[in-house]
């Protein structure tokens, strides 16, 4: 599976793989503790990067705005 | 607007249904989903998983619709989700960023463990789809509602085609482990005189 960035292709295959052993033997088992978190870090900053170099609105469509100043309100 | 929503009964259980999701992509039942990479993830105070990823996904529109809306064929959605090892549910919701002043596509997903049967698990999925101000919106509306139910069974397909591997991996980590004891046990055997 492709990463938005393919600079993050390895970190994204080590870090997926690094997450499916956690999910199966540790989280569902209902263990603490998260090997993954280092590998991670790297990971997420490598792929919010790209995200804002490809201009994604990532955020944008989760936000609430209606009621907020950020509503767009009709011309007057 | 158009609703589609559906229900379907997988004969695993749900521990294994949840893994097989992450995995799901690749596949060769499905192959509108390109990229996919988690921007954030953390397990919460209530022992919640969450996690928020982008998808990267081939629109399933025709030419001559995409030339409409203006699309390259590519576009992105925001998925998040939450695993909730407790309750034994994971829900899962996607909505397209690409051209989603023009169209929205919401998708939800739940998985839990079947009512009365333990080893079986039902999901149900449910899409909204709005099309705005673009001529033909009605039709895109369904055309796209259509390709969703169309998509809903090869996304099936490729949940019991990942339940599968993994059962076959777990078989050969068992074959694996089964022959490091026996060769263990025959080094025991012969000892290096």
């Amino acid at each position: 599976m492709q990463s938005v960035g393919a600079e993050c292709q390895e970190l994204k295959n080590a870090y997926d793989k690094c997450f499916n052993d956690w999910f199966t033997n540790s989280f569902l088992k209902g263990k603490k503790g998260d090997p993954c978190q280092e590998i991670f870090k790297s990971y997420q900053s490598c792929v919010k990067k790209a995200i804002a170099e490809k201009n994604i609105d990532l955020w944008e469509i989760d936000k609430n705005v209606l009621g907020t100043s950020e509503e767009r309100t009709p011309p007057k | 607007m158009r609703i589609w929503s559906a229900e379907h009964i997988f004969d695993n259980p749900w521990e294994l249904v949840v893994r097989a999701q992450w995995r799901k992509y690749p596949n060769k039942f499905n192959q509108a989903v390109e990229g996919i990479d988690v921007v954030d993830r953390h397990v919460d105070s209530k022992g919640v998983l969450r996690s928020h990823r982008l998808l990267s996904t081939r629109w399933g529109l025709p030419n001559w619709a995409i030339k409409l809306i203006g699309a390259d064929g590519v576009g992105h959605a925001s998925e998040h989700s939450q695993v909730d090892p407790a309750n034994k549910t994971m829900e899962m919701k996607t909505r397209n960023i690409t051209f989603c002043n023009m169209i929205t596509i919401d998708e939800k997903l739940v998985y839990s463990p079947h009512a009365t049967e333990k080893n079986k698990t039902c999901v149900k999925q449910e899409a909204v789809i709005n099309v705005y101000g673009v001529p033909l919106g009605s039709w895109i509306e369904s055309y796209v509602c259509d390709s969703i139910s169309k998509n809903a069974s090869k996304g099936r397909e490729a949940m019991d085609h990942v339940m599968n591997t993994i059962k076959q991996e777990t078989v050969q980590i068992q074959k694996g482990a089964k022959h490091t004891i026996e060769s263990m046990n025959l080094n025991f055997e012969r000892p290096n005189l």
